[in-house]
């Protein structure tokens, strides 16, 4: 479904990502792992369209998107959330969320001044849509509450109910579960799984060995920007390549 | 008549650079536009003829008197209009929207200390003397203005490269963060680039207004966009665009009003930056490319 | 009722002056929702007060077909600026606009000499507009817009402009189209500038090349930036206190700029997101049912 094939970003002289290929087939969830600066975000931002490799192409469905604009990419079933959680500060949980089904509505600016049935039943529509998401990622609660003001964990889930309004069929996700403690990880493990037997894919950045273990049927190793290493998520633990590129980042993997 | 005009346009653009290096030296050290910038220039320009009419000092005293006045109004401006928004994190166009405000005040107070015509030095204020090298004619004021602009610039960019005073400026252009991670007194930089600054736009003021022998407290309205296109021709933030953009400027205004005709002086600024804005906005020496996530 | 022709005598010119600087307030309104600082507005306005002007004085058709002729030429010179323009980032796009404004004024002053017309007025601009403009006029155009405001923050096109404000690449990853948009917002600004334009030229029957440039622009600013640009009423209450605030204030003469410079820097500074704050109304209602 997702094909890179050969993709490098260089940044000046930097190679940010150098040389990538893999593939993500439909109903398959991809890990995506490696010590920090190895060009995991880099990566999400070639697939989202947010920047263009400058070498090598992208291939989605068949159809190439390195060098289309982020919303097209969208469009075509692609969503992702942010490793920095980018929310829409001060917009209640509902207004972020109902944002992320603007593909799901056409109402133009005309009817909504003129308070037109075919508007007014289209925000009952999206109301709802967005409620049922909200519900799912069980952060009802706070419907009405500015998103800024929730814990980072909830924060998170509000993200993803708004990557999941826009109705992808490959999902994006960076460090999904920063912040979470062990029961509410577990959690969003099995939320993911079921997100798959629904009909998505997933791609998941991570550094939580244990979720990996738990949701991924396969993980590629980024480190310095190229692939170390592919596998199952027992195979890449084991792989020893693996194990010195963490050590020698310095880096402690929550295992 | 060409080679007349190529020395017109090289003491115009020297003071032309003078005048956007401090506009482009607080942008690429706080990442702000201060469009308050031209007024600075205005008032040091008023400083100068002050200082000439009413203190009776030399012209190169008052000179420097106008770069250190003009400097401390940089400071006062930076203190008022600047530091408290970057205290709570406001976005840029906070601070864009406080210069505006600032600028507002200072023409006014302007308007009202010194009036709203036209001021002019006095006569003897520098000697009259037209040098003839060959085909061309330039005055000894015009030789002493380029003289001292470029000796400013020069100095200027001793101080970026040389000191640690322009190392710790370049570090916080860079990143404020690291830089204060570093132990670099952010705050004490900031309102230094603005002295700084400030000090340069006096010097531009005065030399201008020594050579138009006009000062008035609209000057630095007129001198607004000029002061943009020059940033933007060089790419904002960068010292050596702007001594570059200032030169491309008013070689563009001169042989425009020699060869074209005078009424589309003023237009030439927009034509180039509406040019440079659409082909390559981030100037002829900024980087080729901008990043988009 | 002669305490209300009293007051009108007297008070009528300013009141309608504050109505149209809040149909300019409302122009520079949809551009800073969107996340766009455009300065473009004050060009706009000159295209529309001279556009509506001319086909007055020279075409003799109603005020009516005027005035929105005046503002749809505002428009499309809108859209053929916004094309290129929204493509750069924030501060470009504040110095491009700020250039628009003063080539329409150059265009004003030297389009006749260039075309041999007398259709401009050149430097002395065109005097002996006919008075056409009614506060009737004014406020139905108002109540109009107040209803555009209302619902924006509630359509489709409202939420996806709010979203980019806040942050346009994640919009972006999210379907929207962040340039179309913008477009929208530049270009809806336009035609109510230019609105504001005719109305203005057919009030003070006079338009001139200077009356549209960078002072302009920057009150225009100030209208939304003191008013709030959270809440639909802000720019209305920032343009009626910063047009009524100058006349009460007219005892002040010379220093009415001064004040009206440190207005703006208090403002920004002290009041972030301006006077018509909905935080308030929220913190009011829960002091109410407490």
């Amino acid at each position: 479904m997702l094909v890179l094939d050969r993709v490098s970003r260089s940044f000046g002289g930097l190679a940010a990502v150098s040389d990538v290929s893999f593939e993500v087939k439909a109903g398959q969830i991809m890990g995506l792992i490696g010590p920090n600066g190895a060009g995991k975000t880099t990566l999400l931002n070639l697939i989202s369209g947010l920047d263009q490799p400058t070498r090598g192409s992208i291939h989605f469905n068949g159809q190439p998107i390195h060098d289309r604009p982020p919303h097209i990419i969208n469009q075509l079933g692609i969503a992702r959330t942010y490793q920095n959680i980018r929310l829409f500060a001060e917009m209640s949980v509902l207004d972020n969320v109902i944002v992320g089904l603007h593909t799901q509505g056409h109402a133009g600016l005309l009817s909504a001044v003129l308070l037109l049935p075919s508007y007014r039943s289209e925000e009952r529509r999206l109301r709802a849509l967005a409620q049922q998401l909200i519900a799912r990622l069980d952060v009802q609660h706070f419907e009405q509450t500015p998103a800024d003001a929730l814990s980072y964990g909830d924060q998170r889930r509000v993200e993803l109910a708004r990557a999941l309004a826009t109705h992808p069929k490959l999902l994006l996700l960076d460090e999904p579960t920063a912040g979470m403690n062990a029961t509410e990880t577990a959690r969003l493990g099995e939320l993911i799984l079921g997100l798959r037997a629904e009909g998505l894919s997933i791609l998941v950045i991570e550094h939580d060995m244990a979720f990996i273990a738990q949701v991924c049927d396969e993980v590629i190793v980024l480190n310095f920007g190229q692939v170390i290493a592919r596998g199952t998520p027992d195979q890449i633990k084991a792989d020893q390549v693996v194990v010195e590129a963490y050590l020698g980042a310095a880096e402690s993997v929550d295992a | 008549m060409f080679w007349q005009q190529a020395v017109n346009a090289i003491w115009l653009g020297a003071v032309y650079s003078l005048f956007a290096l401090g506009y482009t030296l607080v942008f690429g050290v706080l990442g702000l536009l201060n469009l308050a910038h031209p007024s600075l220039f205005m008032w040091g320009a008023f400083f100068g003829l002050v200082a000439v009419n009413n203190l009776q000092l030399p012209i190169w005293a008052a000179l420097l008197l106008s770069m250190f006045a003009t400097g401390l109004l940089g400071i006062v401006l930076e203190r008022l209009a600047f530091k408290p928004l970057r205290r709570r994190n406001a976005p840029h166009l906070s601070a864009l929207i406080s210069s505006i405000g600032a600028s507002i005040v200072l023409i006014n107070l302007a308007q009202g200390a010194f009036g709203a015509q036209v001021s002019r030095y006095p006569f003897d204020t520098f000697p009259i003397q037209i040098l003839n090298i060959g085909p061309v004619s330039i005055t000894l004021l015009q030789v002493v203005i380029l003289g001292v602009s470029l000796a400013l610039m020069l100095a200027l960019r001793w101080l970026l490269l040389s000191t640690r005073q322009g190392q710790a400026m370049r570090a916080v252009a860079f990143s404020e963060r690291t830089a204060a991670r570093l132990g670099i007194p952010v705050d004490r930089v900031i309102w230094q680039t603005f002295f700084i600054a400030g000090a340069l736009a006096g010097a531009a003021g005065v030399l201008l207004g020594l050579a138009f022998n006009a000062v008035s407290p609209f000057m630095g309205t007129t001198m607004s966009l000029k002061g943009l296109t020059v940033m933007v021709l060089g790419g904002l933030g960068n010292i050596e665009g702007a001594v570059l953009g200032g030169f491309i400027l008013a070689f563009s205004e001169v042989m425009s009003v020699a060869y074209l005709s005078s009424d589309l002086r003023d237009a030439v600024s927009f034509v180039l930056l509406f040019v440079i804005l659409l082909v390559r906005p981030n100037g002829l020496l900024g980087r080729s490319s901008t990043k988009r996530a | 009722m002669d305490v209300l022709s009293q007051f009108w005598a007297t008070y009528g010119s300013v009141v309608q002056f504050a109505l149209i600087n809040m149909l300019l307030a409302i122009s520079i309104y949809f551009t800073l929702y969107t996340g766009l600082l455009s300065l473009a507005n004050a060009g706009f306005m000159a295209i529309g007060a001279y556009v509506s002007a001319v086909l007055t004085i020279h075409a003799g058709t109603p005020f009516i077909v005027n005035l929105l002729g005046g503002a749809c030429v505002a428009m499309f010179i809108g859209l053929l600026l916004g094309l290129p323009v929204l493509r750069l980032r924030d501060v470009y796009l504040a110095i491009a606009t700020l250039g628009f404004g003063e080539i329409v004024r150059i265009i004003a002053i030297n389009f006749d000499n260039f075309t041999g017309a007398t259709l401009l007025g050149g430097a002395e601009g065109l005097d002996r507009v006919p008075k056409l403009t009614t506060p009737e006029g004014l406020i139905v155009t108002l109540l109009i817009l107040i209803v555009l405001l209302i619902q924006l923050p509630r359509s489709r096109a409202g939420r996806a402009m709010a979203a980019i404000r806040r942050d346009e690449n994640v919009a972006a990853t999210m379907g929207i189209n962040v340039f179309r948009y913008k477009v929208l917002a530049f270009v809806l600004g336009a035609f109510v500038a230019g609105l504001a334009g005719g109305f203005s030229a057919h009030l003070t029957r006079f338009v001139g090349p200077n009356a549209f440039g960078f002072d302009t622009a920057v009150n225009i600013l100030a209208y939304a930036v003191l008013g709030g640009t959270q809440f639909w009423a802000g720019p209305l209450v920032g343009a009626a206190l910063l047009t009524i605030l100058p006349e009460a204030l007219r005892f002040l003469n010379e220093y009415r700029g001064i004040v009206n410079g440190i207005i703006l820097m208090v403002a920004i500074v002290y009041l972030p997101h301006g006077l018509v704050n909905p935080q308030w109304f929220q913190r009011f209602r829960r002091t109410e049912a407490a």
